[in-house]
């Protein structure tokens, strides 16, 4: 169904004379890592995301050191419009917003890094046993099981977790899992399932290429196989992936949080400053809602952009004809 | 429209009269010239193949014709005159009307040219409603029936069945069926009509429109790059070279003796053709780009024959139709510019 | 027909059982002793004694899992810890506001995201389709909680008295009045699921449009609005339709936190009370509602996408042999 849907998206060129060029650029263009760190630094779109990201990874790590103030402190002043000695107002105790913003900015980072990387390891084993054993019962298995996650809405699962086993903790072995590890893992899950289809599909796609059947000819192991040419070819899509999902993690750990299930106080992220936020909207108090409102929107939609602008141009099929068109062609020439 | 000129006489207006068409297509800054002035016209009766490699602008010039061309291309003739009315003149809207019914077109891929949604009579009747009006259902339905079983279909019990119940070649000609299925229609435009059917099928789907052009005196434009079905359809070829026609001759003369450089290295890369157990030409070099405009001869780079110093700077032109001419071609070796090369397919 | 509705039934059984062990291990799994939570607080060890013996404590974790899946079958979703009132019966008065407010969204996704993806297809790359696209990623990009915030800082306090901003009313008490509370709530859930259905309808319509029926209706001379309107959006709808599921999915998950936002009694709010009071019965008898409520959506949304689609439709007729 959507096999055209790129040739749609880009729209009708004078159809003859468009080969030619696709093809000169398919040998140009390097594949894999190296393809996509090309790609990253090219577009003004994935360079300002950039920007934005490492602007939230900065404030992220160094944020609390640059603190004006004291994030717990309370003061007289409560309820300040922003000025030179606020930047971002005071809230209803007083306390600095603009020190508390950078102390939830840390934790909303960290917290959807966390989840996307350990989705995006766990979903990818996962897509790749289920790609490997393609047709057998491993396969069926991982893939129903990440049907059923799939068939939890997202924002009823991640708090039901959190909630219910948060307050007190879960003990796995030596570790303890307070409430946001927890959150972290239960955004993960919730995230596998689409690293793992990915994963799956990718592998599937490049299994039917002729590199693999050589490798396979010349008796390379399979977990050789798997890991030296499959894994570094599939990448491209995974990180497209990570991208997108980044945004919905982060936005997942506010909902949680804003619902009073996942960061507690006096812990602070976007998600509990829109919370603490929200009692005092028809007093007009708007910096206590604006920021972390707009570096969440802001997230997002960087996130969503980077991520359609890296598939627009790795996508895996796109990405698999113009290499066959250019092996074609190399071996013409 | 009575028997006292012959089909092809030239004397009575053409079905179908082009003159200098041009179509450019934009993708941002950059344009693109696929059709760089061509003129042609076809009268009834008459089958006109379109020949070429891809990328010649051939199967543009159709879509030009049928006001068909997408938003960023952009088309425009001296004269376009169908059933002679210049449509040119007419706002889109009447131009529209005229589609289906005094011209009509068969493209390349039967099995993507139905809507996929909807029933083979569904599609018909609102074809049918055009010609006929005042017509039921019932009567709509017989109708189609009679249409399919024109193009050799037994339509009875199967107008509810949706286009992918039927095979590509069935496709092709119910395509036929609907394509012809007004009584005014006079000009057929085939886009390679049989480019997706295996061989046997081709010859039915080849010979029905043939049988169409007999029977209901059709104009038809025969968008082709296979040489075989144009030996066996057309009446007269025009051969397409970088958008411009490069040559324009009665079949038999193509085939016994092409003029233009291009044509002759066409007919030499087709398989059995001349069959003299020789290796098959492998044309040398690649269509040129489009989006650039040469001085001389768009075939200059390629040809074996060409004139250093005349071809790359002096574009030729192709000479005018003349009463007398049964072959023309816009080369300079074939004008008399200089005494032709060689007098075939001798050299290689 | 019949033969889809029940294969896609068929393939939703194993899901709903396993979503059925999760949500009872996540039951058992919850801190606390189930029996002393279910008998209440400052209850004699007796009292604690029959609830043990009620929810089957001292059997194997099987025989509870059976026993408890049974009771569910029957329609039992235990009781609550805190009003001991039954689950489906906390649910059945909570779910109206959660219909009606998913069903209002619902209608804005559709009415207005189909009509803004067509008309900006129509007119590609041009202001109009470039506004429409920046729009739609924008609107895809803020999480409804965050433009319900906003909302209520817009009418709760810059344009005061407009449009109630808390709250809800039945619509047996008072439909104006009903309608009117659910408005924002509606708008704040609705606007980023359509965008992506705006965003979606914009590329499936472009990819119609680009199809060779779609000139070939145009050579056959038919008008150019039949082509768009009928022709075109009826083959471009087909993967919005599926996509309608997952939306719907979508706004069950939103509804918990956009009724936190607006105040509004309906299922996601009484998910969120059920953490307060520890009244995990009630916690897992919503998730699983909604998961449920979830998978059947997605059955009939796949059987309509078998209804519009011929080849689906005949296919699986054919498949009788």
């Amino acid at each position: 169904m959507t096999g055209t849907a790129n040739d749609a998206v880009n729209g009708p060129r004078p159809r003859d004379p468009g080969q030619e060029p696709a093809a000169a650029e398919g040998l140009a263009r390097p594949s894999g890592l190296a393809d996509l760190v090309a790609r990253l630094t090219s577009t003004w779109v994935s360079r300002i995301s950039l920007g934005v990201l490492m602007v939230f990874l900065l404030l992220a790590v160094f944020g609390p050191l640059l603190a004006p103030h004291d994030p717990a402190a309370m003061g007289r002043e409560t309820l300040q419009a922003p000025s030179a000695e606020y930047w971002m107002g005071t809230d209803e105790f007083g306390r600095d917003v603009f020190s508390r913003f950078l102390q939830g900015t840390r934790i909303s980072v960290f917290v959807g890094l966390a989840a996307v990387a350990i989705a995006c390891v766990v979903g990818t084993i996962a897509g790749m046993a289920a790609g490997f054993s393609s047709g057998r019962i491993w396969d069926g298995l991982i893939m129903r099981t990440m049907d059923i996650v799939l068939a939890f809405p997202l924002l009823v699962l991640v708090p039901v977790v959190t909630g219910l086993l948060g307050r007190s903790g879960v003990t796995l072995g030596p570790v303890r899992l307070t409430a946001i590890p927890l959150m972290t893992l239960a955004i993960a899950l919730v995230f596998v399932p689409i690293f793992a289809r990915v994963a799956r599909s990718s592998v599937l796609a490049e299994m039917e290429e002729e590199y693999i059947v050589a490798a396979k000819t010349f008796g390379a192991r399979r977990r050789h196989i798997l890991f030296h040419n499959v894994l570094p070819n599939i990448t491209a899509p995974l990180i497209v992936q990570a991208a997108f999902a980044f945004g919905g993690a982060v936005v997942v750990e506010a909902a949680v949080s804003f619902l009073g299930l996942g960061v507690q106080a006096p812990d602070a992220s976007w998600g509990t400053l829109l919370a603490d936020g929200r009692s005092f909207l028809t007093l007009g108090c708007w910096w206590l809602v604006a920021f972390p409102s707009l570096a969440l929107a802001l997230t997002v939609l960087t996130f969503n952009l980077l991520g359609d602008d890296l598939r627009d141009h790795l996508d895996p099929r796109v990405r698999s004809s113009v290499r066959k068109f250019s092996r074609k062609e190399l071996t013409r020439s | 429209m009575n028997g006292l000129t012959t089909s092809t006489h030239p004397h009575r207006p053409p079905a179908l009269r082009v003159e200098n068409l041009h179509t450019v297509y934009r993708n941002g800054a950059q344009e693109t010239s696929v059709v760089r002035g061509v003129s042609f016209d076809v009268h009834s009766g008459e089958i006109v193949g379109l020949v070429g490699e891809s990328g010649s602008g051939k199967s543009t010039v159709l879509k030009s014709l049928l006001d068909l061309i997408g938003e960023n291309g952009q088309a425009r003739a001296d004269v376009l005159e169908v059933a002679g009315q210049d449509v040119r003149s007419l706002p889109r809207a009447e131009y529209r009307r005229m589609r289906g019914v005094e011209l009509a077109f068969i493209s390349q891929d039967p099995a993507n040219a139905f809507n996929p949604a909807w029933t083979i009579g569904s599609q018909f009747r609102r074809v049918l409603k055009r010609h006929f009006p005042g017509m039921s259902r019932r009567e709509l339905d017989a109708w189609a029936v009679e249409l399919l079983g024109a193009v050799g279909i037994d339509g009875r019990g199967k107008l509810d069945s949706y286009p992918f119940q039927f095979s590509q070649g069935q496709l092709q000609r119910i395509m036929i069926a609907l394509a012809c299925a007004s009584e005014r229609l006079q000009v057929l435009l085939a886009d390679e009509p049989t480019t997706s059917l295996d061989v046997t099928i081709e010859a039915q789907v080849l010979q029905l429109i043939r049988r169409l052009r007999d029977e209901r005196g059709l104009a038809v434009v025969l968008v082709t790059h296979n040489l075989a079905v144009v030996a066996e359809m057309c009446d007269r070829v025009l051969v397409m070279y970088a958008g411009r026609i490069v040559e324009d001759a009665p079949v038999r003369d193509l085939f016994r003796n092409p003029q233009h450089p291009y044509t002759r290295q066409l007919l030499k890369s087709i398989p059995a053709f001349p069959r003299d157990g020789r290796r098959l030409h492998t044309m040398t070099g690649a269509v040129p780009d489009l989006s650039i405009d040469v001085a001389g001869c768009a075939f200059a780079p390629r040809c074996e024959e060409r004139i250093s110093g005349l071809c790359d700077t002096i574009r030729p032109v192709l000479p005018p139709r003349t009463e007398r001419a049964t072959a023309r071609a816009a080369c300079h070796v074939v004008s008399g510019a200089v005494p032709a090369a060689s007098g075939g397919e001798g050299d290689g | 027909m019949s033969r889809l509705i029940v294969f896609r039934t068929l393939f939703a059984v194993p899901v709903l059982f396993l979503i059925s062990v999760i949500s009872f291990g996540m039951l058992r799994a919850a801190p606390g002793d189930p029996a002393v939570l279910q008998a209440g607080a400052g209850a004699s060890p007796e009292a604690i004694e029959a609830a043990r013996k009620q929810l089957r404590l001292d059997d194997s974790l099987v025989e509870q899992y059976f026993a408890w899946f049974a009771a569910v079958v029957r329609g039992d979703l235990g009781n609550s810890y805190t009003s001991g009132l039954p689950v489906t019966e906390l649910i059945g008065a909570r779910l109206p506001a959660t219909v009606q407010l998913s069903l209002f969204a619902l209608v804005l996704i559709i009415g207005i995201g189909v009509p803004l993806g067509v008309t900006s297809a129509l007119h590609r790359n041009r202001p109009y389709d470039q506004l429409v696209r920046v729009v739609s990623l924008i609107g895809i990009s803020v999480p409804n909680f965050v433009i319900g915030i906003l909302l209520i800082l817009i009418f709760g306090w810059w344009v005061t008295g407009v449009l109630p901003f808390q709250g809800y009313v039945p619509l047996h008490e008072n439909a104006w009045e009903n309608v009117r509370h659910l408005i924002l709530p509606a708008t704040a859930l609705a606007i980023p699921e359509m965008g992506l259905v705006a965003r979606l309808t914009r590329s499936s319509m472009l990819e119609v449009l680009g199809q060779e029926y779609i000139s070939s209706a145009r050579a056959l001379g038919i008008a150019e609005r039949t082509v768009i309107w009928k022709d075109a959006l009826r083959n471009a709808l087909m993967p919005v339709v599926t996509i309608v599921g997952v939306v719907t999915g979508f706004l069950l998950g939103g509804s918990v936190v956009v009724e936190s936002v607006f105040g509004i009694p309906g299922l996601g709010r009484l998910l969120v009370e059920s953490f307060a009071t520890r009244d995990y019965p009630v916690t897992i008898g919503v998730m699983m509602f909604i998961a449920i409520t979830f998978v059947v959506i997605n059955i009939v949304v796949d059987v309509l996408y078998g209804v519009i689609n011929p080849r689906i439709r005949l296919s699986t007729r054919r498949g009788a042999r």
